[in-house]
């Protein structure tokens, strides 16, 4: 009893971790002003490579600018890439994941063999693909990452669709004579939402992931710009003389994905409860 | 009687949770060859108090006990340890569904096996050698009455009726020669011609020299096979006694109430109490609740038929591809103010005639109209604005209301097709009248589905129903999940809809004593045909068919 009371507490701390480093990563990304009060693209070359101290946590990079900084600044980009490609894959897979779940069988068996051949292929080569086509930029990277989560919600959608679709209260609109677009509007989709919103919750993670991988290649914003992905791949080269340039990136890219996946995988327990 | 041993003593049993307390000094005794029937409605503490005879108990109970002897053993200090050399041996437990209770994974005689591996060689206890034990497993299985048990025994749950299920999970109990069995709710998810065989193989056990605590909610089912009943209600044991003396003159005023809920088959002194409910039911409803069409329709009765299903017929294809017919060549007229009861088992055709009556689903055969009209067959666009007219009350209203819908919310959604009532006002002042109609309390009108009780959600339902004003309410099972003394009040209500509102009802149930209290008419059916319909109390009384026949005289009994 005494084990799993200390079991639980010990459960409760780790998310409560997760969730504190999520409102941290986020205050970053809104007012990054509140950290730090240095400049993300200020050079100083009298402190090139310089390792971590008082007043510098972080260090400093090859042209004298202050790591921390930079990853402060660099959450709104992180965090805007991956909620906005997040939330407009999260739109797009409902849209079309709700349609593919009402239409007819054939309609729905042609839509979801397209899904399936999409979700053969790993998302990140689907969104190396995407910025291929789309040519390299932040917004592109946005749209590629958000194009290759796409089909997993489309997935996810027409599944709550279809069970939905048979629950009780639908039929029971039905027979009132409902009108089945206020049914699927009213009724279908606000109920496909909540799991959806969870897994979405994990998505973010993964897309932060995907994004900063996609930078790392040079393919996101250029520098100087201050892109998690980006410090990480600048510092790289630097990690024999220089290890804080790359590690404090890659410290905060790993553990703002694991904190997301750790909230999202705590909704979705809740979820699942509710039953 | 072989004889009079004591085989399980019990005695100030109390059960808490946190604060709470579920079960409150319980006191009883269970003889060799005797059944004691535990009796009372959800949330009475009955299956705790039968748990704990297993110590069984869920965790976070406290238990605090002043007496448990089982089998002359004193198990009061008994670790979980103890519990599993005496559970099987000593003490059987047979529980309500075989389906969850048989691992689907394993053939029954596995699961019957086991027990005797567990425990060793009924009788003797002894370890027993693998060949002696697949006979071992016949002969358990051939003692419960289930035919061909060397076959059997080679199936899988999913493979056996219900019946022989709950069959094989009594011969799973008994394999370890217990002196004792407890059963909670052994025959709930059975039919009414199944209920009574396996209440004659536990009546038969009982006379091998078997201590049987029986656990349901349903005193008619008990009274033929229990020698003592205690009647337990929130938590306590208000009554108990020798069953025919707490059945016929019972003591405390909550049996009083059970009794007088418990629906019965009309024949016998309860005809008229049964005739005296339906003269004055304890609802009075103002024609308001239907307030404008209420007045014409019951002048309208007896004419033109109101719904009306010739030769429907509904095939579905089973897994190997051929076709069943799940409904075949029914024909049903309904008119206005009518009461027609659809009796059958499960897997009879009942409900998807209700489907089909509804327009849920189009018969593959023949046709339906609702008021001359044709009703099945045509685009639900044109079925979509006299949907209203004909209304569902299923047997899971939980599951029919959208669980982010308040009371308010659901009720209005009946309200949509009303173009009288357009604005706000209108429309919460109808509610509150639809809610009051049903006799729910306004303030519930916030309240969401999951936050209501059984009964409570029903009234719900028919209110919602209520709302597009219909004139037929297809009725499927509506009171099957209910507890009696909730059921009576449903079926009160539904009772004075008809009466004061000129609804007709098509009630579908397996409880024929549920359909001879509200319907006027019935028709049985089997294996998606009707067998013989009629007038209820000519059917009831006079069954001609002999499936009819079986299942009047299989529904349980009062003395």
């Amino acid at each position: 009893m005494s084990g799993g009371l200390t079991g639980r507490l010990r459960g409760r701390v780790g998310l409560i971790a997760a969730a504190l480093l999520l409102v941290v990563v986020a205050a970053m990304a809104v007012a990054p002003w509140i950290f730090t009060p240095l400049d993300p693209l200020a050079t100083d070359t009298s402190q090139v490579l310089q390792p971590p101290a008082w007043g510098r946590p972080f260090g400093t990079d090859q042209t004298g600018r202050d790591v921390f900084t930079r990853v402060v600044y660099g959450a709104s980009y992180s965090l805007g890439v991956g909620a906005g490609a997040t939330a407009a894959a999260l739109v797009v897979g409902i849209i079309v994941g709700t349609l593919a779940g009402l239409a007819p069988r054939v309609i729905d068996s042609v839509a979801m063999r397209g899904v399936e051949i999409l979700l053969a292929f790993p998302e990140f080569l689907i969104a190396l693909f995407a910025i291929a086509v789309l040519g390299p930029g932040p917004v592109n990277v946005a749209t590629a990452v958000g194009v290759a989560a796409v089909p997993a919600y489309i997935r996810v959608a027409r599944a709550e669709t279809l069970v939905v679709r048979r629950s009780g209260y639908v039929e029971a609109a039905r027979g009132l004579g409902v009108h089945p677009l206020r049914v699927a509007v009213a009724h279908i989709v606000p109920n496909t939402l909540r799991p959806l919103g969870v897994i979405a919750t994990i998505g973010i993670g993964t897309t932060i992931v995907a994004a900063a991988g996609l930078s790392f290649l040079g393919l996101g914003p250029q520098d100087p710009t201050p892109e998690w992905g980006l410090l990480l791949s600048g510092g790289r080269n630097l990690l024999g003389q220089a290890w804080w340039v790359a590690f404090f990136p890659g410290v905060l890219i790993t553990l703002t994905v694991v904190s997301a996946t750790v909230v999202g995988r705590r909704l979705r327990r809740a979820g699942e409860g509710r039953a | 009687m072989i004889e009079n041993r004591e085989v399980v003593r019990i005695s100030g049993l109390t059960v808490r949770f946190g604060q709470t307390v579920v079960v409150d000094s319980v006191s009883l005794s269970v003889a060799a060859a005797e059944c004691l029937a535990i009796v009372g409605e959800s949330g009475s503490g009955k299956t705790l108090t039968a748990r704990a005879l297993l110590g069984l108990l869920p965790d976070g109970a406290s238990v605090a006990v002043d007496e448990l002897v089982i089998d002359g053993v004193d198990a009061r200090r008994y670790s979980q340890r103890d519990w599993r050399r005496i559970r099987g041996a000593r003490v059987g437990l047979v529980s309500q569904d075989a389906l969850v209770s048989l691992d689907p994974l394993r053939r029954v005689g596995a699961e019957v096996a086991e027990v005797i591996e567990i425990h060793g060689a009924p009788g003797s206890g002894e370890r027993m050698p693998r060949a002696g034990i697949a006979d071992t497993v016949t002969g358990m299985l051939a003692r419960v009455a289930v035919p061909e048990p060397a076959e059997r025994a080679r199936q899988y749950p999913h493979e056996l009726s219900g019946g022989l299920r709950q069959r094989a999970l009594i011969a799973s109990a008994l394999a370890g020669e217990p002196g004792i069995l407890i059963a909670d709710e052994p025959t709930t998810a059975l039919d009414v011609t199944v209920q009574a065989q396996v209440l004659d193989l536990l009546a038969g056990l009982r006379r091998d020299g078997l201590g049987i605590v029986v656990i349901s909610h349903d005193l008619a089912v008990v009274s033929g096979l229990a020698d003592r009943v205690a009647v337990m209600k929130d938590g306590r044991i208000v009554e108990e006694g020798v069953t025919d003396e707490v059945l016929s003159r019972p003591q405390h005023p909550y049996t009083q109430m059970l009794l007088a809920a418990a629906p019965r088959l009309g024949d016998g002194p309860f005809a008229d109490r049964v005739a005296a409910r339906r003269r004055s039911p304890s609802i009075e409803i103002t024609p308001g609740a239907l307030d404008t069409a209420a007045g014409g329709l019951l002048d309208q009765r007896e004419s033109m038929p109101l719904l009306h299903a010739t030769g429907l017929g509904r095939d579905f294809r089973r897994p190997d591809g051929s076709l069943r017919s799940a409904v075949d060549d029914v024909s049903l007229v309904v008119r206005a103010g009518a009461s027609i009861g659809v009796v059958g088992e499960s897997g009879s055709g009942k409900t998807t005639l209700a489907r089909l009556l509804l327009a849920f689903d189009d018969p593959n055969r023949g046709s339906v109209s609702l008021e001359g009209v044709e009703w099945s067959g045509v685009p639900e666009r044109r079925r979509r604005s006299r949907r209203g007219d004909i209304q569902l009350i299923s047997q899971d209203p939980l599951g029919s209301f959208d669980p982010r819908y308040t009371v308010a919310r659901i009720v209005a959604e009946g309200l949509r097709g009303d173009a009288r009532r357009t604005s706000p006002g209108d429309r919460a002042a109808r509610i509150r009248q639809l809610l009051d109609s049903v006799g729910l309390d306004a303030s519930l009108e916030s309240r969401r589905p999951h936050e209501l009780s059984g009964g409570q959600r029903q009234r719900v339902a028919i209110a919602r129903a209520l709302a597009s004003e219909p004139r037929i309410l297809v009725c499927d099972e509506p009171v099957s999940a209910l507890d009696v003394s909730i059921q009576a009040t449903i079926i009160d209500l539904l009772n004075a809809l008809r009466r004061d509102l000129g609804v007709a009802l098509v009630f579908v149930s397996h409880d024929l004593a549920v359909v001879a209290q509200l319907c006027d008419e019935v028709v049985v059916m089997k294996d998606g045909r009707v067998v013989e319909g009629g007038a209820t109390e000519r059917v009831f009384r006079h069954p001609e068919h002999p499936f009819t026949r079986a299942l009047v005289a299989a529904m349980p009994r009062m003395p």
